[in-house]
């Protein structure tokens, strides 16, 4: 059985990422799943490591498998059986495959870069577990890449204001779902290979928003200037696609590697802006490998900074209010784990049954 | 000192912040004089010409600075997802620092390594080279040093030597023949923690109360559990009231409670915990150690203390037991909580607070001034303290116990000790009494020759304080500088010893003040630095004054007000004036006075019924308890 695994990202800080996979593993649970668990940031402690507000803790039954760094394993109430120390490092020592053996609580921090987690995942693959469940670290994306499908978990904590929460939201739904077809590199036609070293070259004055006359030159499509195909490898950032799209003639195609590419790019409603207008130009973009977005969570707690005490303190915003209007605006399925998650384990396990075949142990 | 080529290295430094490069800039220097690459970015570079840097350079190092604020560590994240989307990371080990930095936010935010506030350069350039910090770089050595293995313990006044050794001479030839209750149950405690410790799944007994009816463990043979019944039947008999009562029918001293299985559970997984991030105190090859006093009655608090202290960067921890403990015969058994000031003294609890003690940690069990000193000694040595505290004058004249019977007790304690190989320091408190300190000091040498006499390392304890002796006679109107210094010259003329002053240093000049009490101990700890001692003992910032037990951030006032003070002074010196020196040789000629008096006298036991010692007239009383037990040996 290909065992897929689950990323849980967020859009930032305390947006819920946690909440949503203590959920998820415990909906698994009870569901007859057999989940392992780990993470790309550093979960499960009592205060948050910027805020110094309590965090949500993480619970694990007998059976599973956790990948955590060396110094977080005595920090639980879990009795963990250490199966294997493995090669990947972390600030807080070597990661660790650890079986729970009595049930608690863990901390995680397992591998926090892309080669890693891949190499992690398919180790645990190699053990008993009906689904991998990595939990995220702010609003890092890039080693999610190594994931088979994912959550955002999105938050007051990223835009206490409801319209801004809305609006990112909307056009984070929009660049996933830029999906098309895979196209070779060596495939027949006007192609053009853009890699990151090039685009790497441009866009270094993003505040005027205009590429540099270098980037120019490393961007030029080619001396016939017929190229209709631009695959786009590596890290874009969003000067190097205003400069791209500006140099191109329609009818032209940008072709990305998957969507992280693109929501890495810059400040994701710019992105999204960008993207929208290409249609009118002419100009298709789409993400060849596009990594799945299940669902959206939505949290309304968000850390508020006092300033005459110095210290941050817990704010919510209206919880239904925030449900609903992500709910209408935005095309794919909203949960707001703590007042009614059901759905969202429902959803996860239709895509496991869909792409792994069974998953009950 | 420069590197081999082969092994160089290129670093790229960016501070993330329109200001702050100034840590950057101190690697950066490290790094070129070991014959590094360094690139230094300037400052607040936008992410992607940071990220541009990095892919043109292909260093194997980038080392990023930041202050944090909410929002900045999203910066931070958003460079490592682009460089580890760019394949950045594959090549090039990425690194943060800043006063925010934790390891654990480091690994939250993708980073190979995070750089806290107290990263030394040294650390930096060591993670670059991919080798271990030395000793010198890395601070305080968690590995325990001894404290009196550098001395010859020479006296060097001829006179003062010909005297103690006529003294002791005469108090060995009287102590070495009689015995006390109090011997006798430090012999049968060491037979029960050996019967108790061949059975390797118990190396503790359970308290007693239980054992009359349960064995020991369900798996100890029959023959194990009767030796041990019969010791405890013995023992019973050489205890006081309220201790007998225990043995006889497990009634426990008022105030006085045993754990329960929850607690005991909750207890023992707390001692196993591994402390936090360690500070640095001093370095390792500095003087003097600290020593901080634990001794709240809970258990609890005890190891939340002494973990406390060890990540501030304390050397040494003291155990404080409740001061009746000095006063009742005999010694409980169980884990046992004390609502009261004082940890109370069982094998059950030593061993819990040893087991919580990180390696390196210095671990004193006073045993010094009451009926039960030689079975604390067997305790300490049993459960592997590295040190304890007898003295028979301080006892005697300060301590409220017997003279005849500490006199007998203090000799048969400084054998157990030698035998445990257990250094034990001689304390001088009587002076916080009134005596004056070069009577203070003669009984300390006379208890100090008798212990090298019998193989123990004494380390002695004069007092740095502003005592009722200078209160009254002014030696401390201008400065607290010249007495303190006058009794470590005094006594370096007289021997060759390691000298611990306490006890707390400064702990009379001290306030309901939390700054004023953390200066004080930090200026009297510095002046111990600039005489060279060994170690020293110093209270929170609230000892004092607490009325209770003592708060945690208190213990870290004092820790970092020290650990500030060493900075300061690093290898410059406080400087006494000349009064110092004509005040040491007063003191010298004062201590050879009483002790040609002491000799006068007859033995120790005479000088200290005699007031020689410290009299009446002094504030020094002969203690009572434990009055006529001393027997001869038949």
């Amino acid at each position: 059985m290909d065992v897929k695994a689950i990323g849980i990202a967020g859009t930032a800080k305390n947006t819920g990422k946690t909440t949503t996979l203590s959920w998820l593993l415990q909906s698994a649970l009870e569901d007859g799943f057999l989940p392992a668990v780990t993470s790309i940031g550093y979960d499960g402690e009592a205060v948050d490591n910027v805020t110094g507000l309590p965090k949500p803790r993480l619970a694990v039954a007998p059976g599973m498998l956790v990948a955590t760094a060396e110094r977080c394993l005595s920090l639980g109430s879990a009795q963990l059986k250490i199966l294997e120390r493995s090669s990947l490092d972390t600030p807080l020592g070597p990661v660790f495959l650890a079986l729970v053996h009595s049930p608690g609580l863990v901390v995680l921090a397992g591998p926090n870069k892309t080669s890693d987690l891949k190499v992690l995942l398919q180790r645990i693959r190699e053990e008993k577990a009906s689904v991998i469940l990595v939990d995220g670290a702010f609003g890092r994306l890039a080693p999610m890449q190594a994931t088979d499908g994912l959550i955002m978990a999105q938050g007051a904590a990223r835009f206490s204001e409801v319209s801004r929460l809305v609006a990112q939201t909307v056009a984070l739904a929009g660049l996933f779902s830029l999906t098309g077809p895979a196209v070779s590199e060596n495939a027949e036609g006007n192609r053009r290979v853009i890699s990151a070293a090039s685009l790497l070259e441009v866009g270094v004055t993003p505040d005027r928003g205009m590429p540099s006359e270098k980037g120019e030159d490393a961007l030029v499509p080619g001396p016939d200037n017929r190229s209709s195909d631009f695959l786009v490898n590596g890290m874009l950032t969003l000067a190097a696609l205003q400069s791209l799209v500006l140099q191109i003639k329609a009818p032209a195609r940008i072709i990305l590697e998957n969507t992280i590419q693109l929501l890495l790019s810059g400040d994701v409603e710019a992105v999204w802006r960008l993207v929208s207008s290409l249609a009118e130009k002419g100009i298709e973009i789409w993400a060849q490998h596009p990594l799945p977005l299940l669902a959206f969570t939505i949290n309304p707690f968000y850390p508020e900074w006092i300033e005459g005490s110095r210290i941050f303190r817990e704010r919510y915003l209206q919880a239904e209010a925030l449900e609903a209007a992500l709910a209408t605006t935005v095309p794919f399925p909203v949960f707001d784990v703590k007042r009614n998650g059901t759905g969202l384990w429902q959803l996860v396990k239709a895509f496991l049954l869909k792409t792994q075949g069974m998953g009950q142990y | 000192m420069s590197i081999p080529s082969m092994t160089k290295k290129k670093v790229l430094l960016a501070p993330v912040d329109p200001v702050h490069d100034v840590g950057l800039k101190m690697i950066r220097r490290a790094l070129q004089e070991r014959g590094h690459e360094a690139i230094l970015l300037a400052p607040d570079l936008p992410v992607e010409e940071i990220l541009r840097e990095i892919a043109r350079s292909q260093p194997d190092f980038v080392f990023l600075s930041r202050t944090l604020g909410y929002g900045v560590t999203e910066t931070l994240a958003r460079i490592i997802d682009l460089a580890d989307f760019a394949g950045l990371r594959e090549k090039t080990r990425f690194a943060v620092g800043g006063m925010a930095i934790r390891p654990q936010l480091a690994a939250e935010l993708g980073f190979d390594r995070g750089f806290g506030p107290k990263t030394t350069v040294e650390e930096a350039v060591a993670y670059v080279e991919g080798r271990k910090l030395t000793e010198r770089e890395s601070g305080p050595s968690r590995a325990k040093r001894n404290l009196s293995s550098n001395y010859s313990y020479q006296f060097k006044h001829p006179v003062i030597s010909q005297v103690l050794t006529e003294l002791v001479a005469r108090t060995s030839g009287w102590a070495a023949v009689r015995t006390s209750p109090g011997v006798k149950r430090a012999l049968l405690r060491q037979k029960i923690l050996q019967v108790t410790q061949r059975d390797e799944t118990s190396p503790i007994p359970e308290p007693v109360s239980l054992m009359a009816q349960t064995p020991l463990t369900p798996e100890a043979p029959f023959s194990q559990r009767r030796e041990l019944h019969e010791l405890r039947r013995q023992y019973a008999q050489l205890a006081g009231g309220a201790i007998r009562a225990y043995y006889d029918q497990g009634d426990l001293p008022p105030k006085t409670r045993s754990l329960s299985k929850e607690e005991l559970a909750f207890l023992t997984n707390l001692a196993n915990k591994g402390k936090g991030e360690e500070r640095q105190l001093h370095l390792p090859d500095q003087r003097p150690l600290i020593f901080v006093q634990y001794g709240t009655g809970c258990p609890f608090m005890d190891i939340a203390h002494i973990k406390l202290a060890e990540a501030w960067g304390a050397d040494g921890v003291i155990h404080f037991d409740p001061s009746w403990g000095a006063r009742a015969e005999g010694l409980l058994e169980g884990n046992l909580s004390h609502e009261e000031d004082g940890s109370i003294l069982t094998p059950q609890n030593l061993a819990i607070i040893q087991s919580s003690l990180t390696r390196g940690t210095l671990w004193q069990v006073r045993a010094h001034r009451g009926l039960n000193t030689p079975e604390t000694v067997v305790l300490a040595g049993e459960l592997g303290a590295d040190l304890t505290k007898i003295n028979i004058a301080y006892g005697s004249l300060g301590g409220g116990t017997d003279p005849d019977r500490l006199v007998v007790d203090g000799y048969q304690s400084m054998k157990l000790a030698a035998a445990y190989g257990l250094p034990y320091d001689v304390v001088t408190n009587e002076e916080l009494a009134g005596v004056p300190a070069h009577k203070a000091l003669a009984g300390m040498l006379i208890s100090a020759a008798l212990g090298i006499t019998l193989g123990g390392r004494p380390i002695l304890q004069p007092l740095f304080a502003y005592s009722p002796e200078v209160m009254i006679g002014g030696q401390m109107d201008d400065n607290y500088v010249d007495f303190n210094a006058a009794k470590i010259l005094a006594l370096r003329e007289i021997i060759d010893a390691p000298l611990w002053p306490g006890a707390p240093v400064g702990f009379l000049t001290q306030s309901e003040d939390r700054v004023q009490s953390s200066l004080a101990t930090s200026l009297h700890a510095m002046l111990a630095a600039s005489m060279g001692v060994e170690a020293i003992t110093i209270a929170s910032s609230d000892e004092a004054y607490s009325g209770g037990p003592i708060s945690a951030a208190s213990r870290v006032d004092t820790l970092r007000a020290v650990a500030e003070g060493f900075r300061f002074l690093g290898a410059a010196r406080i400087q006494h004036t000349d009064r110092a020196r004509e005040w040491a040789d007063k003191m010298v000629h004062d201590i050879e006075e009483v002790l040609e008096k002491a000799l006068e006298a007859g033995s120790l036991r005479d000088a200290l019924y005699q007031g020689v010692l410290g009299s009446q007239e002094d504030g020094a009383y002969p203690g009572r308890a434990g009055r006529g037990t001393v027997r001869e040996i038949s």
